[in-house]
């Protein structure tokens, strides 16, 4: 027998020295929806320090509703799909999974009747927007990756990308308390954008950060 | 194959109770289906038979520090699968990005010599520097941590989240490429 297969013996036997210790206290499928929650009170804290809650949202708890459930929808589904991706020999959801806040985002748009700008309340809406929520979702999205490395993901672009997929829908849904844009175009266009932005960021990140 | 899907699985729930014999019979079982599937599967590449065995290796390393993801309610096979799968086809990229970077290392070389052919060979800190730079990002990890930087394998294993087995092992192998690649008169292992 050659050395090399000596050689790959003896690993074995270290490796088989350390049976039993593998072992966490977590799996990750709670470790999962648990970094998710953290992730939505890292964003909200994020919101409430930085910009703060705006000061009518008692006067438009309906606009508000629609921006946070079909970001926490989204998220969901996110996360559900990210759990299939982490470890191998698990049966991927269908990406169907993100279709209920498609729905629901769709419906708010083609069923609000405000007459209000999709660029927002002023020539800065977009980028505030767009802003806020990429810097709100980003500790979530650090958070997220840190969990799911300790999964084995078979695609790790893929998988970070859902990583940042979920991150920026619980900004989004955190960014919701504080926006002031209440068009269901604006919610539509704009909101989807800083998700998309936080997806390409999570797939540049896991391609490197996710690797094992 | 139900039977082996059974033992096998069994053999996984024993390490789980820590139970070596049953883990290491296990893992010596594995290997030479790993052993099968790098050659059948990566002939096409050329590697030759010791880095086909350093692909195995790794495999095995992979399959220890990732075994938590895999849960007792699934079906063991596909898991298995699906971590030498991705080990193997990470290795197999490894070892084409390895091969070029000897290839434009060489060329360095070269020009080097053909500049002052009467150098001695250099060991400034600028060239263990490119020697090191010949090493995957894993290996040079540990080759600072134990040779330069003093630290045990105890606590780099820690430190970069694997085993001390895996350590070892990663350490020697990137000792062998050194010396190679220290020694060009010793022709080095590969293409």
């Amino acid at each position: 027998m050659d050395t090399r297969h000596i050689e790959t013996d003896s690993l074995i036997h270290q490796l088989a020295g350390e049976a039993g210790q593998g072992t966490r206290a977590l799996p990750l499928a709670a470790a999962l929806p648990l970094a998710g929650g953290l992730a939505l009170a890292l964003a909200l804290l994020v919101v409430i320090l930085w910009i703060g809650a705006r000061a009518d949202l008692s006067a438009h708890l309906g606009a508000t509703a629609f921006k946070a459930a079909g970001m926490l929808l989204l998220a969901a589904g996110g996360l559900w799909l990210a759990a299939g991706a982490a470890e191998p020999g698990r049966t991927m959801p269908t990406p169907l999974v993100l279709l209920p806040a498609v729905l629901l985002l769709l419906v708010r748009a083609l069923t609000d009747t405000s007459g209000l700008s999709v660029f927002g309340n002023s020539g800065v809406s977009v980028t505030d927007c767009v802003t806020a929520v990429l810097v709100a979702a980003s500790p979530g999205l650090v958070l997220l990756l840190v969990v799911l490395r300790g999964g084995a993901p078979e695609h790790p672009a893929r998988t970070g990308a859902l990583a940042g997929l979920v991150a920026g829908a619980l900004g989004a849904a955190a960014y919701a308390i504080a926006c002031r844009n209440d068009a269901g175009s604006f919610l539509i266009v704009w909101y989807p954008l800083a998700v998309a932005l936080m997806t390409a960021a999570g797939a540049l990140i896991g391609r490197w950060a996710l690797r094992w | 194959m139900d039977t082996r899907e059974h033992r096998w699985a069994e053999a996984m729930r024993a390490e789980r109770r820590g139970d070596r014999a049953a883990y290491e019979r296990l893992l010596g079982e594995i290997t030479p289906v790993l052993r099968g599937l790098v050659r059948h599967r990566l002939s096409l590449l050329g590697l030759n038979a010791a880095e086909a065995e350093d692909l195995v290796q790794e495999a095995l390393i992979g399959l220890h520090t990732k075994r938590h993801t895999w849960s007792p309610d699934r079906p063991f096979l596909p898991w298995l699968h699906a971590i030498a799968r991705y080990k193997l086809l990470d290795g197999a990229r490894r070892l084409r990005r390895e091969a070029r970077q000897r290839i434009e290392i060489s060329l360095d070389d070269l020009a080097e010599v053909m500049a002052d052919p009467d150098a001695e060979v250099d060991r400034s800190p600028i060239h263990m520097e490119r020697q090191l730079a010949t090493l995957s990002p894993g290996q040079r990890d540990v080759v600072e941590a134990l040779a330069l930087d003093g630290e045990s394998v105890r606590t780099t294993a820690q430190r970069l989240d694997t085993s001390e087995g895996a350590i070892r092992v990663t350490f020697h192998r990137a000792l062998r490429k050194l010396m190679a690649a220290a020694d060009p008169g010793e022709a080095p292992k590969g293409k």
